[in-house]
C-alpha cells in the first residue's frame, strides 16, 4: 500500500512543471557554484603558493634574532563548499624572537563587487536558493490535494493516515533529491574537468559526504516545515503567502537578528576601541620603562658621583669610572628590560584575554538565538566542517602557537647561542657573534598546516547537529500528527 | 448494509448538524437523501466515512462501527464525491490505477481498467488523456469508475449530479440502477427531487438537522413527491420521525 | 470605467489573507531591517567617535553615514581606518569592525536588501496570479460580459494591484522612519529628507518593474500554479544570478592580482630600499621615502585601474537585472557605493600627499604637526550624472516592457 502511494506521489510530482524547475535550478546553479567557488579556491592558493615562495626566496639570508618568522596558511579545499568567515580569517601567522605571534589579514582593498552583490557558492544555493524552493515545492501538497478533492476520496479507503502523509513526504522528498543529487554530480564533472582541487580525493571523500548528509538533513526540515504548514493552512494561497513569510524569518530574520539581540543583552566594544587600549597601555608601561632605565642609570651614575643629564655618550672615551658604570648598568638593565617586557605582555594578554572572553559569551548568545532557525545550526555545523568557521579561529591560534614553537626550537635558539646583546647607554646594540654553522639553520616556513578532524569538528558542534537531527525528527512527527488529525472535509 | 443509529453531531460552535439520525440500507436498495443546503446531508457522508467524529450515536457499515474500526469500515464502502478534480497530470487510467490500488484491487490490468471505463460510457479516445482536458461530466464519470472498482458492497454518493447536463446525470443514474442490481447498498444525497422519483427505493427528506420523512417507492409514487417536498420546507411545525 | 475597476481591485485585495500576510511580511521584515541597521548605525557612530584622529595622528578615517541604515552598501570599506606610515604607505585597518563574528556569517539585512530580494518577491508572486486567478475563478468571462474594454479592465488591473502593492510598503516605511530613526535621534536636514524620498521613489520604480512583469506573466500564462513557478525563475534569475555572477564574468576580461600579491610586492619595495639603504653604509642620510612613496602609487594605481575595470564591465553586466540598477543607484544617493568610496580613496590619497614627508617613529607611524584627515560624503548634486540616468532608465524599462507587451497579449487574450 505504502508503496502505491508513494509511486503515485513521485509520479505526479514528475508530472508537474514544478519538478523541471527544480532540476533545472539544480543543474544550472549547483555547478555553477561549485566551479566560482573552485576558481577562487585557485586564485588563492596560488596566491598562497606565491606569498610562501617570495618569502622563502626574500629571506634566505636573514637569518638574525630581529627576524620576524611568516607563516602563510593554506586556503582549505572544502572552503568551495562554503566561504563562510574566510574573507575574515587570518591567512599569515608572524612570530618572533620573544615567542609572540601574530595572525594577520592582508585585507587592503576588497573587491567591492562582490562585496555588494555577495557570493554565490554552495552553502548560499542551499541555504536561500533550494530552502525556498523546497517551500515552493511543497506548499500545496496537503491543500492543494483538499482542493482537488483527492485528499477525500484517499481518505475514503482503508488507508491508514499515516501511511498517507509518510508517502507524502517520502515521495516528494525523493524527488527533489534526485533533481538536487543529479546538480552536485553534475557539478563534481565540471569540477573534475574544469579545475585542479583536490576534492575529487579519497582525504576529502569522508568530509564531503556528511557535508551531503547534513544538508540532505537540511533540506528535509525545511520540506516538512513546508508540509506542515500545508496541513495547517486550509488553501493554496494561504500556503504559500504562510511559506513565504515563514521562509523570510528562517533564512534572513532571525540569523540576522541574533547577533543583533545579542549585543544588546551582553554588549561589548569594538575590536578597533580595544586595539586603542591596548596601544594605550603599551605606551604606558613603556614610558614607565624608560623613566626606571633612565633613573636607573642616574642613581649609578650618581653613585659614582656624576651627573648622568650632563654626561657626553658619544665622547666619554675611555674613562674607567664610566665603562664600570655602564657595565653595571648592563647586568641591570637586562632585568629591568625583561620585567618591562613581562609586564607589557601580561598587561596586553589580559585586556585581549577579557575582551576575547567576552565576544566569546556575545558569540555563544548569539549563536544559541540563531538556533531557532536551522538554517543557523546548518551554517555553523558546515562551515566548520569545510574549515572556514569558528573553530577555525581558534585553529589558527593553535597553529601559531605550534608554529611559534617550532621557531624558536629550529630558528631562534639555535642563533641564541651565539646572540650577544650590548647596552651603551641607552643605545643597545645587537648582533649574531663568533662562528656559525649556517648550513645547520633554515629560514622556519610553515608546511604542514593542521585543519582540525572532521570528527573534532562534528563534536565541537554536536548542538548543531543535535538540532539538525531534532528538527528533522520533530518537524517530521508533527507533520504525521498533524495529518492524523487533519480535517478532511 | 449502512446504518445510522442515532447519529448525532454537534459542532464546537454548538450548531447541530445532524440530529438523532436513524437509517438502515439494504442490500440492493437505493436511498436518495433530500435536503436544502446545510440540512445535514454531507455531514450524513461525512461520519459515515468517519471524516468527522459523531458526538452520539453510532454509524454502522456492512455492521462495523466506523468510530471504533475506522479503516476495516472503509474496506465495504465507495465514495463519489461533487465535482472531484481528481490528479489532473494524470491520465484517467493512471488515476484509476493509483485509487484501485488504494482500495486494495492491486492485480488489475490495463484492460480491465479500459472495459471499466467502457461500463460507464467514457469514449475510448479519453482513456489516456490527462484528467485536466476532462469535462465535468467525464471526470464524475472517471470518479464513479473508482468506486465502481473498488467493488465494495456500499457506496457513498454527495451529489454527483450537480452541473451535469440531463443526458450524462441520466447515464449516470442508469449505472446506479445496475448496481443496484448487483446488491450493493446505495446512499445518495441529492437535490435532484425529479431524478430521486425515478430511481429510488426510498427517500428521506433532511431539513436542520433532522430526517423528516421518509417514504418508500410505492408511498411516494401515490403523491406528488416535489410537493411533498417543498411541503416540509415550508412547515413550520416539524414532525418526529 | 477605470475607476471602478480600481475600486473593485483596491476592495478584493485589501481584504483577502494574502494581503494580510503580505502586509505583516513587509511590516515586520522592513522595520526589523531598520531597527537593526539603526543599531549597527550607532554602533558604528560610537566607533568613529573612539578612532576619530586627533590633531597629530596620521589616520584617515570617515564618520559613517546615517544612509547606511537604508543602503548598507560598501559603507565598512569606507569607513575604514587608514593609516599612512613611513615612505607613505597605507596600511588598511582591520574590516573586523562587526564586533561579533556570527554577524559576518549571514547578509547585512539592510533596507535595500529587504526591498531587493523580498519585497521584489512580494511583487512578482502577488502580481503572478490576478489575471489567472479571475480566469480560474470565472470572474473574467462575467466581466467581459458586460461590453467592457479591455484596456480599460488591464489598466484598472495594473493601477489597482500597484497601489496595494505599495500600500503596506509606504505605511511600513513611514512606521519605520517615525519609530526608529525620529525617536533614535539621528540628525536629518532638509536634503536628506529629500534624498529619502528620492530613495523612495526609486524602490517604487523597481518594484513597479517586477509587479508589472508578474503581470505580463499572469497574462501569458493558463494556469495560476504555471505562472506562479515562471515568476519564481524570473525572480531568482533577476534578483540572484545576474547580480551574483557579474563579478565573475568581469574577472574572466580583466586579470586581477590579489589583494595578497599587491601586499607582498609593498613590502618587497619597502624592504628592498631598506637594504639599498644599508647597503649604501649609511651614506644617505635618509630612507629614500621618496622611491618607495612613487613605487607604491605606481601599484596602487595598476592596481585600482584594473579593480576599476573589473568594476565596469561587472556594472555593465549586472545592469541587465533591475535588482543590481537598484543598488548601484540606491548606494551612490545614500553615499555608500562605488563612487563614493572612490571618492573617499582619492582623498586619502591626497592626505598621504601632503603627509608622506614628515619623519616616522620607530614603528612606522608618522609623527609630526599636521591638519587632521577630515572628509565630508559628496553633496546630493553629484548624484544626478549620466550612469545614474542609465540605471534609472533600465528600472524604467523595466515597466514599460511588460506592459507594453501585456496590453497588447491582453488585447489578443483568450478569456474561456
Amino acid at each position: 500500500m505504502l508503496r502505491h502511494l508513494i509511486i503515485k506521489e513521485i509520479q505526479e510530482i514528475i508530472t508537474n512543471t514544478r519538478s523541471l524547475f527544480v532540476l533545472l535550478i539544480c543543474i544550472l546553479l549547483i555547478p555553477l557554484g561549485l566551479y566560482v567557488s573552485s576558481k577562487e579556491y585557485e586564485q588563492n592558493r596560488a596566491a598562497y603558493k606565491d606569498a610562501k615562495q617570495m618569502y622563502e626566496e626574500r629571506n634566505k639570508d636573514n637569518k638574525g634574532m630581529e627576524f620576524v618568522a611568516e607563516g602563510y596558511i593554506p586556503p582549505s579545499p572544502l572552503s568551495i563548499f562554503s566561504s563562510g568567515l574566510s574573507v575574515y580569517l587570518p591567512n599569515k601567522i608572524t612570530t618572533d624572537s620573544r615567542g609572540v605571534w601574530h595572525e594577520e589579514n592582508d585585507y587592503g582593498i576588497n573587491n567591492p563587487v562582490a562585496l555588494l552583490f555577495g557570493k554565490i557558492d554552495f552553502y548560499f544555493i542551499i541555504t536561500i536558493i533550494l530552502s525556498l524552493l523546497a517551500f515552493m515545492v511543497t506548499f500545496n501538497s496537503i491543500s492543494g490535494e483538499k482542493e482537488n478533492g483527492t485528499l477525500r476520496l484517499i481518505v475514503a479507503n482503508a488507508v491508514p493516515r499515516w501511511k498517507i502523509i509518510f508517502a507524502k513526504i517520502a515521495g516528494s522528498y525523493t524527488v527533489f533529491l534526485i533533481s538536487f543529487l543529479v546538480g552536485v554530480i553534475s557539478g563534481l564533472v565540471l569540477l573534475a574537468l574544469t579545475t585542479s582541487v583536490p576534492i575529487l580525493s579519497v582525504s576529502y571523500l569522508i568530509p564531503f559526504l556528511v557535508i551531503m548528509m547534513i544538508s540532505l538533513l537540511f533540506l528535509f526540515i525545511l520540506f516538512n516545515i513546508g508540509i506542515l504548514l500545508s496541513i495547517k493552512t486550509r488553501n493554496s494561497g494561504a500556503s504559500i503567502t504562510a511559506s513565504l513569510l515563514v521562509w523570510v524569518l528562517i533564512a534572513i530574520i532571525i540569523p540576522k537578528v541574533s547577533p543583533m539581540i545579542a549585543q544588546i543583552i551582553y554588549p561589548i566594544k569594538t575590536e578597533e576601541v580595544v586595539n586603542k587600549q591596548k596601544a594605550m597601555k603599551r605606551d604606558e608601561i613603556r614610558a614607565e620603562s624608560d623613566r626606571t632605565s633612565g633613573e636607573l642609570m642616574k642613581s649609578i651614575m650618581s653613585e659614582r658621583g656624576m651627573n648622568a643629564e650632563k654626561l657626553d655618550f658619544f665622547n666619554m672615551g675611555d674613562d674607567p669610572n664610566v665603562k664600570a658604570a655602564l657595565v653595571e648598568y648592563d647586568g641591570m638593565i637586562v632585568d629591568v628590560k625583561r620585567k618591562y617586557d613581562e609586564m607589557e605582555i601580561n598587561a596586553i594578554g589580559i585586556i585581549e584575554k577579557d575582551y576575547h572572553n567576552q565576544q566569546l559569551v556575545q558569540q555563544n548568545i548569539s549563536k544559541n538565538i540563531s538556533r531557532i532557525s536551522p538554517i543557523g545550526c546548518y551554517t555553523y555545523l558546515i562551515s566548520d566542517l569545510t574549515n572556514t568557521g569558528l573553530i577555525e579561529l581558534s585553529n589558527i591560534e593553535y597553529n601559531a602557537r605550534q608554529f611559534s614553537s617550532f621557531t624558536e626550537s629550529e630558528f631562534y635558539s639555535k642563533l641564541r647561542k651565539y646572540y650577544k646583546e650590548y647596552h651603551i647607554g641607552f643605545n643597545v646594540s645587537k648582533g649574531i657573534f663568533g662562528k656559525v654553522d649556517w648550513n645547520s639553520i633554515h629560514v622556519p616556513t610553515l608546511n604542514t598546516y593542521n585543519y582540525p578532524t572532521m570528527i573534532s569538528s562534528l563534536g565541537a558542534n554536536w548542538i548543531d547537529l543535535l538540532f539538525i537531527c531534532f528538527y528533522s525528527i520533530f518537524f517530521f512527527a508533527v507533520s504525521v500528527f498533524q495529518f492524523i488529525k487533519y480535517d478532511v472535509r | 448494509m449502512l446504518q445510522a443509529i442515532d447519529l448525532t453531531k454537534r459542532y464546537e460552535d454548538q450548531q447541530l448538524a445532524l440530529d438523532a439520525l436513524n437509517l438502515e440500507i439494504k442490500e440492493g436498495e437505493i436511498f436518495f437523501l433530500l435536503g436544502a443546503n446545510g440540512a445535514g446531508k454531507t455531514t450524513t457522508i461525512n461520519l459515515f466515512l468517519n471524516f468527522i467524529e459523531p458526538t452520539g450515536g453510532r454509524a454502522l457499515i456492512n455492521g462495523i462501527d466506523v468510530t471504533k474500526e475506522p479503516l476495516e469500515s472503509k474496506k465495504y464502502v465507495s465514495y463519489v464525491s461533487e465535482n472531484v478534480m481528481l490528479y489532473g497530470n494524470f491520465t484517467a487510467r493512471q488515476n484509476l490505477d493509483f485509487f484501485a490500488k488504494l482500495g486494495g484491487k492491486t492485480n488489475l490490468t490495463r484492460d480491465d481498467y479500459y472495459m471499466r471505463m467502457r461500463e460507464v460510457g467514457l469514449q475510448e479516445e479519453a482513456f489516456e488523456k490527462k484528467l485536466k482536458t476532462f469535462s465535468k461530466g467525464m471526470r464524475q464519470k472517471v470518479g464513479l469508475t473508482i468506486a465502481i472498482i473498488k467493488d465494495a458492497p456500499n457506496i457513498l454518493l454527495d451529489e454527483p449530479t450537480a452541473g451535469l447536463d440531463p443526458k450524462a446525470a441520466a447515464e449516470l443514474l442508469q449505472i446506479l440502477v445496475n448496481l443496484k442490481r448487483q446488491g450493493k447498498s446505495i446512499l445518495m444525497c441529492t437535490h435532484d427531487i425529479f431524478r430521486a422519483k425515478n430511481i429510488a427505493d426510498r427517500v428521506g427528506i433532511m431539513k436542520e438537522g433532522r430526517l423528516v420523512m421518509v417514504r418508500t417507492r410505492e408511498e411516494f409514487m401515490e403523491d406528488d413527491l416535489e410537493k411533498i417536498y417543498m411541503n416540509y420546507m415550508q412547515e413550520m411545525v416539524i414532525e418526529k420521525v | 470605467m477605470i475607476k471602478l475597476f480600481i475600486k473593485k481591485e483596491l476592495l478584493e485585495n485589501i481584504f483577502s489573507f494574502k494581503f494580510l500576510i503580505m502586509f505583516l511580511l513587509m511590516f515586520f521584515s522592513l522595520n526589523t531591517a531598520i531597527f537593526i541597521m539603526t543599531k549597527d548605525y550607532k554602533a558604528r557612530l560610537q566607533n568613529y567617535d573612539i578612532l576619530k584622529p586627533s590633531k597629530n595622528e596620521a589616520f584617515a578615517i570617515t564618520y559613517p553615514t546615517p544612509f547606511s541604515i537604508f543602503a548598507h552598501g560598501l559603507d565598512d570599506n569606507i569607513c575604514n581606518l587608514y593609516q599612512i606610515t613611513f615612505g607613505g604607505q597605507i596600511e588598511t585597518g582591520s574590516q573586523k569592525q562587526a564586533i561579533n563574528k556570527i554577524y559576518n556569517f549571514f547578509n547585512t539585512p539592510d533596507l535595500l536588501y529587504i526591498i531587493n530580494i523580498i519585497l521584489s518577491f512580494c511583487a512578482i508572486l502577488f502580481a503572478s496570479d490576478l489575471i489567472t486567478r479571475e480566469k480560474e475563478q470565472g470572474t473574467l468571462k462575467l466581466i467581459f460580459s458586460n461590453g467592457i474594454k479591455r484596456p480599460a479592465f488591464s489598466l484598472g488591473k495594473w493601477i489597482g494591484g500597484y497601489i496595494t502593492l505599495i500600500i503596506p510598503i509606504v505605511l511600513s516605511v513611514l512606521f519605520g522612519l517615525i519609530f526608529f530613526i525620529i525617536l533614535a535621534k539621528i540628525p536629518f536636514q532638509f536634503s536628506d529628507f529629500i534624498r529619502l524620498l528620492i530613495f523612495l521613489f526609486f524602490v517604487l520604480v523597481y518594484l513597479a518593474g517586477f509587479f508589472s512583469l508578474g503581470l505580463f506573466i499572469s497574462i501569458v500564462s493558463r494556469s495560476s500554479a504555471f505562472s506562479m513557478f515562471f515568476s519564481l525563475i524570473v525572480w531568482v534569475s533577476l534578483v540572484f544570478i545576474i547580480p551574483r555572477s557579474g563579478n565573475l564574468v568581469a574577472k574572466q576580461f580583466i586579470n586581477i592580482p590579489s589583494v595578497q600579491t599587491i601586499e607582498i610586492k609593498r613590502s618587497q619595495i619597502f624592504i628592498k630600499a631598506i637594504f639599498e639603504y644599508i647597503n649604501s653604509h649609511y651614506e644617505k642620510s635618509k630612507i629614500p621615502q621618496g622611491i618607495i612613496n612613487q613605487q607604491n602609487d605606481k601599484i596602487r594605481e595598476d592596481y585600482l585601474n584594473k579593480l576599476n575595470a573589473v568594476e565596469s564591465i561587472a556594472r555593465k553586466i549586472t545592469s541587465i537585472s533591475p535588482a543590481s540598477d537598484l543598488t548601484f543607484l540606491c548606494t551612490d544617493l545614500c553615499n555608500t557605493g562605488f563612487r563614493e568610496e572612490q571618492r573617499f580613496k582619492t582623498f586619502v590619497i591626497m592626505f598621504k600627499e601632503q603627509v608622506k614627508n614628515f619623519d616616522s617613529d620607530s614603528d612606522g607611524n608618522l609623527v609630526g604637526d599636521f591638519t587632521p584627515f577630515s572628509y565630508a560624503r559628496s553633496p546630493l548634486s553629484d548624484f544626478f550624472n549620466l550612469a545614474m540616468m542609465l540605471h534609472f532608465s533600465i528600472l524604467i524599462m523595466y515597466i514599460l516592457i511588460p506592459v507594453i507587451l501585456g496590453y497588447y497579449a491582453f488585447l489578443k487574450f483568450d478569456v474561456r
